[in-house]
């Protein structure tokens, strides 16, 4: 089913707009989430929040990219549990990719403020549009979707050699352009 | 510091959680990286076969032309390259003509069959014939040699400077000429015959009639 068809039934308030979303993006959102949080019961309630959340955000938002909206979303969830679950002294997947991108700041300095007025969000924008489709296709897999190493390499019917060559180098190349725009990080 | 660039990167990973949808959603599957790779060496393939292709055709009409060529070059004698002037015999012939060893005749007078060599000339433009008789058998022999070996080819226009017919008449009938190439098909028979100089008399040959004539 397109995606439009599927917000056309969140639009018509049709149950079967729940069962359309879970066969279509079940599991790249459970995917998503499984990396990030300690364990499946977490990654199988932030999915299935992510439902609750598409359901009473249509009407009002009609996205366009539909897999987009609701990834932006399980994602947000996955981060937020497993920050709750984390002062709880549980584990989970993110401190893997935070200390990635530690890689990616040159020097201490506070880019809150950067965040807060949605700049950091167009640099990120720009710099993935700089890649090219290869490059691109790995750090967003990376760092979005918090995908696997060896699950990039399987995708692209590379190495994980050379999955791990491109991340370290496009985040030497991230580090630089935040340098060139300014960000001091 | 630790903490702060913790802190920071904490935050860069959350900004990456609201990079624009439209990016995201080519990141979905991997098909369009792999679809274009594959273009890619579809594209390599195809440019490296016109490539080779196309060496191959220059290299085979490279190879085809300079055989040709080698062909030709063979195919015009011994071939050098031709035009030298062809002053020094024209002039020692010519000099040589007021001279008195040598004869001035008409053609009807001369005998072609008399068993004595000579050296026969008609300077373009007059009637009368010069010869000069080769009674060294020795000097014979060297004219025969000059004659049989490595010439110079005379260009068109340098062929039409020429102003003096030169035979070399052996008595029993056969007739040569030094400006044409030694073969059976430049010998003549029983008359001193026209012809257009196609190689130049070596310094060599020159020299020996210089001799000839200043016997």
């Amino acid at each position: 089913m397109e995606d439009h068809q599927i917000v056309d039934l969140y639009w018509a308030r049709s149950e079967s707009a729940i069962e359309a979303t879970k066969l279509k993006y079940g599991n790249m959102l459970t995917n998503i989430s499984v990396s990030l949080v300690p364990t499946v019961q977490d990654a199988e309630e932030c999915v299935n929040d992510t439902y609750l959340a598409a359901w009473n955000s249509m009407p009002d938002e009609r996205p366009v990219y539909l897999g987009s909206f609701l990834s932006k979303i399980v994602r947000r969830l996955s981060i937020s549990k497993y920050r709750s679950l984390k002062s709880k002294k549980r584990g989970g997947g993110v401190d893997v990719f935070i200390e990635e991108l530690t890689e990616c700041i040159p020097s201490d300095f506070d880019m809150e403020a950067e965040y807060q007025n949605k700049r950091l969000i167009e640099i990120l924008n720009n710099f993935s549009l700089s890649l090219d489709e290869e490059k691109r296709y790995i750090f967003v897999r990376r760092y979005y979707f918090s995908t696997p190493i060896a699950d990039i390499a399987k995708h692209l019917q590379i190495s994980e050699g050379k999955v791990k060559t491109v991340l370290f180098r496009t985040r030497s190349a991230l580090k630089a352009y935040l340098k060139k725009e300014g960000i001091d990080i | 510091m630790t903490t702060d660039k913790t802190k920071s990167a904490q935050i860069l990973f959350d900004a990456i959680g609201e990079i624009d949808d439209r990016i995201i959603f080519e990141t979905q599957t991997p098909f369009r990286v792999i679809a274009k790779r594959n273009q890619k060496k579809r594209l390599v393939i195809l440019l490296a076969s016109i490539l080779t292709t196309v060496t191959l055709f220059v290299a085979t009409a490279l190879t085809v032309a300079n055989l040709a060529f080698d062909f030709l070059l063979n195919a015009t004698d011994e071939n050098i390259p031709p035009s030298v002037d062809s002053p020094d015999l024209q002039q020692t012939l010519i000099n040589a003509s007021q001279s008195q060893n040598v004869t001035c005749t008409d053609e009807q007078d001369i005998d072609l069959f008399d068993g004595k060599a000579k050296l026969i000339w008609r300077v373009n433009g007059e009637d009368a014939y010069y010869v000069v008789p080769i009674s060294s058998h020795n000097t014979l022999s060297q004219l025969n040699t000059q004659m049989r070996s490595k010439s110079t080819l005379l260009s068109p226009e340098k062929a039409e400077t020429v102003e003096c017919d030169v035979w070399i008449s052996y008595g029993d009938g056969t007739v040569v000429t030094p400006y044409l190439k030694y073969s059976e098909g430049n010998i003549g028979y029983a008359e001193l015959f026209e012809y257009s100089p196609e190689i130049e008399p070596n310094e060599e040959l020159v020299s020996v009639i210089d001799d000839l004539i200043s016997e």
